[in-house]
């Protein structure tokens, strides 16, 4: 009677497994070649900021049990040296958090519940994987049918990040462990001139949670559009 | 419990009420405000609020409506860059902000806010600021008034330096802007524009965000 408990469980494993991996869906892709389709390979490159930049967004942070909470956020994001601003403040403009990281996490403000260490460091993740090109430039590249190019990086933690531009010129963006342990998921819409005017960012790894990014302002920050000694007057 | 968070949301809304009150006519001392405040039954205006950053080039602007009627009622309505609104109305406070699923009530610490908010409330509407448990008042200046509100506590403190009010030279009783300084380099000023005291507003202003 166990043994066959045990028979039975170990085939409903099996099914299981068998039905969890014919949901993954494997796109039809004809493999790009590094050298020779390297133009086609370098639309991967669109979703991730190439000069220093500053965007301003609103930002509708939706939380386990179905709560929402609507957020400002400025961020500063310079690819070259691979640093990251972040401020996050409410409507009122009182400043929740402000952090930065150019190889290092440094928070200079973080009210509760912000002031976790995880919060930082996640959410530093979620604004690199949103606007920087994975440090790993070699990929896998592939375009589907309908002429999506799909570009497969290695992350520096091992993760896998799947970077996909649409022929619309939208795009998507997930990281993985396994088809089965995905960490993040971007969907970028809303383009007015190649600028996503809306961005989804869905969490499944440290708590459930979507951030919906609604495009407020950005510039191109050059050093002389610094903020003016002045301005630092707190008055 | 409340958080840090929501009471400092409170005490925002608290300082906005603060304001308020002294367009009403403010004098040189404490009683001459507490005498003013009593005539006051309602006050609505523009506000346009310019944040502050270091990290900014240029202030980050929102624009939207205030409405106030006595004893505690509370619109504060953005128009942009996102359509929010904040209604307190005897004793209960809602939110509602315009987001992927159309104007939805953003349920985050109303109550704790509503707690410092109808705390704050109490004591300013009857003139004494100087009571407040979480602010000292003063009065600095000669002809170029102003009031300063300093954290009594550590912990807002940390989160707030100062608050200064500055009342209009122009128009008496009505205040050119509140500035709320956070740190170096970060602050927000609002201006009132448009001040409108004692017209009737209706009830469901404060309560229906519509």
């Amino acid at each position: 009677m166990k043994r066959r408990m045990t028979i039975s469980r170990l085939a409903f494993l099996s099914f299981l497994t068998i039905l969890l991996a014919s949901c993954v869906h494997v796109p039809d892709m004809l493999p790009l070649d590094s050298l020779t389709d390297r133009s086609v390979i370098e639309q991967c490159g669109r979703p991730f900021v190439k000069s220093p930049y500053r965007f301003v967004h609103a930002i509708e942070a939706g939380l386990p049990g179905g709560r929402t909470a609507t957020l400002m956020g400025v961020t500063v994001v310079d690819p070259e040296a691979k640093s990251l601003h972040s401020v996050l403040m409410t409507l009122e403009g009182l400043v929740l958090f402000d952090g930065e990281y150019d190889g290092t996490l440094s928070v200079k403000r973080a009210v509760p519940p912000f002031d976790r260490d995880s919060f930082a460091r996640n959410m530093m993740e979620d604004i690199r994987l949103l606007f920087l090109a994975p440090e790993n430039t070699s990929a896998q590249a592939g375009v589907s049918a309908d002429g999506s190019v799909l570009c497969r990086y290695r992350g520096k933690e091992g993760e896998t990040i799947d970077v996909t531009v649409q022929p619309d010129h939208t795009w998507r963006i997930e990281t993985y462990a396994t088809p089965f342990e995905r960490f993040r998921e971007i969907k970028a819409g809303a383009l007015k001139d190649g600028m996503p005017g809306e961005l989804e960012l869905r969490g499944y790894s440290a708590g459930r949670y979507t951030l919906r990014l609604k495009l407020v302002d950005a510039e191109p920050v050059s050093a002389a559009a610094q903020p003016a000694e002045d301005e630092a007057d707190g008055g | 419990m409340m958080s840090l968070k929501n009471a400092v949301k409170g005490i925002f809304f608290s300082i906005l009420l603060l304001a308020c009150f002294l367009t009403a006519g403010w004098g040189e001392s404490w009683e001459d405000i507490n005498r003013e405040t009593a005539g006051i039954e309602s006050i609505q205006a523009e506000f346009t609020q310019h944040k502050h950053l270091k990290i900014l080039t240029k202030p980050l602007v929102s624009k939207g409506r205030f409405y106030f009627q006595k004893p505690d009622s509370i619109r504060w309505e953005y128009r942009s860059p996102v359509k929010s609104i904040l209604l307190i109305h005897r004793g209960d406070v809602k939110r509602y902000t315009l987001g992927s699923r159309g104007m939805v009530e953003d349920s985050s610490g109303a109550l704790s806010s509503m707690q410092v908010v109808v705390q704050e409330i109490g004591l300013w509407s009857q003139g004494r600021f100087t009571e407040s448990t979480h602010f000292k008042a003063e009065i600095k200046g000669g002809k170029k008034r102003e009031i300063v509100l300093t954290p009594r506590e550590e912990a807002f403190a940390a989160i707030i330096a100062r608050i200064v009010i500055t009342p209009s030279p122009e128009r008496k009783g009505v205040i050119r802007s509140v500035k709320i300084v956070e740190s170096e380099g970060n602050y927000t000023v609002l201006d009132f524009t448009d001040v409108r005291m004692n017209e009737k507003i209706g009830e469901a202003v404060f309560r229906k965000a519509g």
